[in-house]
C-alpha cells in the first residue's frame, strides 16, 4: 500500500472479565436506579414547579389546565348558550393557591362567579411557566371555539425568559378549522411557523408522508409505551431529571428565588414586538385586550432588576396605549402575608415564592380584574 | 433511519447482528446489502437506484481501468468516474448554489434574468458514498488495489450501513478484506461494540441534543445583537455541539460494525485538545481529512509520484515540484474544496479559508514561536489553538457571511461588546462542557493508562459511569434531530 493506512485494525487483545462486570453491574444499576426513581422519586412536574406549600386548584369546565382538557371547557361554553365570553390567560399563578384550605377558590372560579352574574361567561387557560407565544398560540386556535369580545392577558416579567411551546399546546393548531384560520392572517400564519419549529421526528410524520421512518418510530414507542410501566414513564422521568439537574446548577452557583435576573434587553424588545403584533391583530379583529402586571411580592427583595422591572412597565403600558388596550398594574395588590415559601418536592430546598398567593391573594385578584372588566363596561 | 431512534437502537442492530452472525458466505453479503437498503430506505426509496447506480458504474470502470495496459487509456478512464461523480454531486448538492450565484452575479452587474425555482433533495449520504466510490476507481488507477470482481462483496462495501450517510469514510483498502474473509466472532468486540454505541448515544441524545436549543437560540437573535462575550460563547457552545453530535455519530458507527467484528477506523481522537490547526485536522473527522490529504492536496502538489506505480500522479505529471509556492496553493485550493464539500454556500468556503490560512500561518510562526528561550509547551499551544479552533465553527454554523464577519468582530475586538445577552444557562453550559471535557480527557488518557484499564478505581469509575450513562440514555433515547453531518 503506498499510501499510509492511517490507522492499523485494532489487535485481538485481551478480555479481562472485570470490564464485563463491570458494564452489567452498571447496567444493572441504572436499571435499579430507573426503577427507583419512577416509584420514589417521580412527581408530578406541576407539583413540582408549585412547591410543597401550594397545590393547583381543582380543574373545572371553564378552567383548562394547559390544553389537554380542551374540549371539556368548549363543551361546556356550548352548553352554557354561548354568552359573551372573556378568555382569561395565565400561568400558574391562577391556578394554584398557597396553603390551600378546602372550599378555597382561585382567582378565575371566584371570576367567573361574578360574571355570569351579569350573564357573562369567563374561560381560562393556565400553563405554568407559560411564554408569550404559547399564549398567543392559544389564543389564536381557541378564537374559532369562543370568539371572545374580550382577552385578559397578564405579562409576567418573568415569563420573557421562556420561549419554548408545549407539544400540547402546538397540537392546538390541529383542532378543526384552526390551521386554515390562523393561514389567513399573518400573525396567525407567524405562529404556525413557530408552532412547527422543533417538532419531534414522531410529529412530522403526517407531514412527511415519503419517509417510513418516523411511523415506523411512533409504532414501535406506542407499543413500548403500552408494554412497559418504566418505558411509559420517560416522558416523566426526562422531566425530573431536568429539575434535578436545574436544581444541582441553583444550588452549585448559590442562586435561589431572590436572586437578581435579568432578562437580556434582545429578547425583551424581541418579545414586546411580538406583543404589539398580536394586541394589533385583536384591535383589528375587534376583540379588547386587558393587558395586565400580575401580582408581584413586595415585602422582601425580588429576583426583578428593579430599574429594568420600572422601565418593562412602561414599555406595557405604551404598547397598549399604542394599540388601544387597557392596562392595569396590579403588581402590588397582594400584601406579603398572602405569599408563601416554596419547597421543592424532591430536595426539599426552600425558598421566598414569588408568583403563588393564598386564597385571599386570589380574591384580591379576580377583585381587580373584576373592576377593570367593569371599567370596560364587560 | 437514524442511530439515535429506537428503531435502530433497539429493533434494527439488534436483528441485523444476529442474523449476520447466523448467516455465513455469500448470504451473509446479501443480507449486510439487504440490511442496508432497509437502513437507507427508511428514509426515501426513491434515492437507492441513484446509490445503486452510482456504485455499479463505479465498479465496472474500475475493472476496464485495471484491464487497461495503456496508461492514457486508464487514465481517461479514471477521469470518466470522477466526472460522473463529481457531475453526480453537482447536480444534487450544487446546482442551486451555483445557479443562485450565477444570478446574483448578474444581478450585480446590473442584468436581471428571471427568477428560476430549482427543487432538487439533497440525496442522504451522498457526499459521503461518492467519495467512497470515487476513492475506489482512483486507488485501482493507481493500482493500490486490484478491483472487486465479485459484485455481492463490492457492494456490501460501498452500503455497508454503520459508515453509508455520514461516515467514517471507508477505504476500500480496510473494509473489502474484511468483507472477503470475515474476522470471527469474538465476545470483546461485542462488549466494546456496545460500549462503544452507548457512548455515542449519550454524546448525542444526551450533551449534543441539549446543547443545541442554547446555540439555535444564540443565532437565531441576530448577530448584530451578540457581544464579544456572546460570540464567544456561542462558538465554543456550537463546537462542542458539533462534535458530540458527529463523534457520537462516529462511535456508534464503529460499534455497530464493531458488533459484526468489522473494524471501522477512528474519526476523532480527543480533536479540541489539539496543540496546533495541523494537529486538530489528525484529530477532528479523520477519514475526510486523510482523504483529502490523499485525494487532493497531495495530487494536486504533484510532489508524491511513487515509483513504479501510478500513485500520487492522479492528477498530474508535475514530478518533483516542492516549491513553496505550490504548497501553498494546494494549500487554500484543497480547504476551499474541503469547505465546500460540507455545504454549498459561500460560508463554508470561508470556513475552509479560514483553516488553511491558520495552517498557513501556524507554518510560518511555529519555529519562531518561544516560551523562555524554548520550544512553547504543549498547554500553551493549546491555550492558543482552541479559541482559533472554535472561532473556525462561526461561518459553518452562521448562514450568512455577514453574520459570520460580524460576530469574528466582536470576538477579535472586543471593546464596547463585553456585556451579555444570552441567557445565563448558556454562559454556564459552556463553562460546565469545557470543564468536563477536561476531566473526562485527564481520567482517560493520562490516569487510566497510569492505573491499567483492570486497576480497582478505573473499573468503579467505569461501573459509576455505565450505571448514570445507561440510565440518562434510557431517558432521553429519542430522535429529536437528525445528525448535523446528514445534511452534508
Amino acid at each position: 500500500m503506498n499510501h499510509a493506512s492511517d490507522q492499523a485494525a485494532p489487535a485481538d487483545g485481551p478480555n479481562p472479565k472485570s470490564l464485563w462486570w463491570s458494564l452489567i453491574i452498571g447496567l444493572l444499576l441504572a436499571f435499579g436506579l430507573l426503577e427507583y426513581a419512577a416509584h420514589r422519586w417521580l412527581f408530578a412536574l406541576e407539583q413540582a414547579a408549585y412547591g410543597r406549600e401550594t397545590s393547583a386548584a381543582a380543574a373545572r369546565d371553564f378552567v383548562c389546565q394547559g390544553a389537554s382538557n380542551h374540549p371539556v371547557c368548549a363543551s361546556a361554553y356550548a352548553r352554557s348558550g354561548r354568552p359573551p365570553v372573556a378568555l382569561w390567560l395565565g400561568n400558574s399563578q391562577l391556578a394554584a393557591i398557597n396553603r390551600m384550605r378546602p372550599g378555597d377558590n382561585n382567582a378565575p372560579a371566584l371570576l367567573h362567579a361574578d360574571l355570569a352574574a351579569r350573564g357573562r361567561y369567563l374561560v381560562s387557560y393556565q400553563m405554568p411557566n407559560a411564554s408569550l407565544d404559547e399564549h398567543i398560540l392559544m389564543v389564536e386556535a381557541v378564537l374559532p371555539t369562543y370568539d371572545p369580545q374580550l382577552v385578559i392577558l397578564p405579562v409576567c416579567y418573568d415569563d420573557i425568559r421562556e420561549t419554548s411551546i408545549r407539544d400540547d399546546v402546538r397540537a392546538m393548531v390541529d383542532l378543526p378549522g384552526v390551521r386554515a384560520a390562523m393561514a389567513a392572517d399573518p400573525l396567525g400564519a407567524e405562529m404556525l411557523h413557530v408552532a412547527s419549529a422543533g417538532t419531534t421526528e414522531a410529529e412530522v410524520s403526517t407531514d412527511d408522508p415519503k419517509s417510513v421512518r418516523p411511523k415506523v418510530e411512533s409504532a414501535i414507542v406506542g407499543w413500548l409505551e403500552g408494554h412497559s410501566s418504566l418505558w411509559a414513564k420517560r416522558s416523566s422521568l426526562r422531566g425530573m431529571l431536568g429539575f434535578a439537574v436545574h436544581t444541582l446548577r441553583n444550588k452549585m452557583l448559590g442562586i435561589n428565588s431572590q436572586t437578581k435576573r435579568p432578562v437580556p434587553p434582545s429578547l425583551e424588545a424581541e418579545r414586546l414586538a411580538r406583543l404589539d403584533q398580536f394586541l394589533r391583530e385583536m384591535r383589528g379583529r375587534g376583540t379588547r385586550v386587558l393587558l395586565y402586571v400580575p401580582p408581584y411580592r413586595q415585602n422582601v427583595s425580588g429576583p426583578y432588576v428593579s430599574a429594568d422591572y420600572a422601565r418593562f412597565k412602561a414599555r406595557l403600558q405604551a404598547l397598549a396605549a399604542a394599540n388601544g388596550a387597557r392596562y392595569a398594574d396590579l403588581d402590588a395588590i397582594v400584601p406579603g402575608p398572602e405569599w408563601g415559601m416554596v419547597t421543592d418536592d424532591l430536595f426539599g430546598f426552600q425558598e421566598y415564592d414569588f408568583m403563588h398567593f393564598t386564597a385571599a391573594g386570589h380574591q384580591r385578584l379576580a377583585a381587580a380584574v373584576d373592576a377593570q372588566l367593569r371599567a370596560m363596561q364587560f | 433511519m437514524l442511530f439515535n431512534s429506537v428503531t435502530y437502537i433497539l429493533v434494527f442492530l439488534p436483528l441485523a447482528v444476529l442474523l449476520y452472525w447466523a448467516l455465513s458466505g455469500r448470504a451473509r453479503l446479501a443480507f449486510l446489502i439487504s440490511a442496508s437498503i432497509i437502513f437507507y430506505g427508511f428514509w426515501r426509496v426513491e434515492f437507492l437506484p441513484l446509490m445503486f447506480a452510482s456504485a455499479v458504474v463505479d465498479y465496472f470502470l474500475a475493472i476496464a481501468i485495471d484491464k487497461a495496459e495503456d496508461q492514457k487509456r486508464r487514465k481517461h478512464l479514471m477521469w470518466v468516474s470522477i466526472a460522473f461523480n463529481l457531475g453526480v454531486l453537482g447536480f444534487f448538492k450544487y446546482l442551486v448554489f451555483f445557479k443562485d450565484t450565477i444570478w446574483s452575479i448578474a444581478g450585480a452587474i446590473g442584468y436581471a434574468p428571471s427568477p428560476v425555482e430549482l427543487y432538487i433533495i439533497l440525496p442522504l449520504g451522498i457526499s459521503f458514498y461518492i467519495f467512497q466510490t470515487m476513492s475506489y476507481t482512483i486507488d485501482v488507477y493507481r493500482r493500490d488495489i486490484r478491483p472487486e470482481r465479485d459484485m455481492l462483496t463490492y457492494l456490501a462495501f460501498v452500503t455497508f450501513f454503520p459508515h453509508l450517510v455520514a461516515g467514517p469514510i471507508m477505504r476500500p483498502h480496510i473494509l473489502i478484506p474484511q468483507l472477503e474473509n470475515p474476522p470471527p466472532f469474538r465476545w470483546r468486540n461485542m462488549r466494546i461494540g456496545f460500549e462503544r454505541i452507548l457512548a455515542g448515544l449519550f454524546m448525542k441524545v444526551v450533551l449534543a441534543d441539549s446543547v443545541a436549543p442554547f446555540v439555535d437560540a444564540g443565532f437565531a437573535q441576530g448577530a448584530h445583537s451578540l457581544t464579544a462575550i456572546d460570540s464567544w460563547t456561542l462558538t465554543f457552545l456550537f463546537g462542542f455541539q458539533i462534535y458530540f453530535d458527529f463523534a457520537g455519530y462516529s462511535s456508534i458507527a464503529i460499534g455497530s460494525a464493531l458488533m459484526m467484528s468489522i473494524f471501522v477506523p477512528e474519526n476523532f481522537n480527543w480533536p479540541y485538545m489539539a496543540t496546533s490547526p495541523r494537529e486538530f485536522w489528525k484529530r477532528w473527522h479523520i477519514s475526510l481529512s486523510t482523504w483529502i490529504r490523499d485525494y487532493l492536496y497531495i495530487p494536486i502538489m504533484g510532489n508524491y509520484k511513487a515509483q513504479g506505480t501510478g500513485a500520487w500522479d492522479t492528477f498530474r505529471d508535475v514530478g518533483e515540484v516542492k516549491s513553496a509556492w505550490r504548497r501553498t496553493y494546494a494549500l487554500f485550493l484543497t480547504w476551499a474544496i474541503m469547505g465546500l464539500w460540507h455545504g454549498a454556500n459561500w460560508t463554508f468556503a470561508v470556513w475552509g479559508i479560514y483553516h488553511a490560512v491558520l495552517i498557513y500561518l501556524h507554518r510560518l510562526l511555529a519555529p519562531l514561536a518561544t516560551w523562555r528561550g524554548r520550544a512553547m509547551p504543549a498547554w500553551l499551544a493549546w491555550l492558543c489553538a482552541l479559541p482559533l479552533m472554535m472561532a473556525g465553527w462561526i461561518p459553518f454554523r452562521a448562514t450568512t457571511l455577514a453574520d459570520s464577519f460580524t460576530m469574528w468582530g466582536r470576538m477579535f475586538w472586543p471593546f464596547g461588546h463585553l456585556s451579555m445577552s444570552l441567557t445565563p444557562n448558556s454562559y454556564i453550559l459552556a463553562a460546565a462542557l469545557m470543564l468536563g471535557s477536561l476531566i473526562i480527557w485527564y481520567a482517560r488518557e493520562v490516569v487510566t493508562p497510569k492505573l491499567g484499564q483492570t486497576a480497582l478505581p478505573v473499573l468503579v469509575m467505569r461501573t459509576l459511569y455505565f450505571m448514570v450513562a445507561g440510565a440518562i440514555v434510557f431517558i432521553m433515547l429519542q430522535s429529536r434531530s437528525q445528525f448535523i453531518y446528514f445534511q452534508f
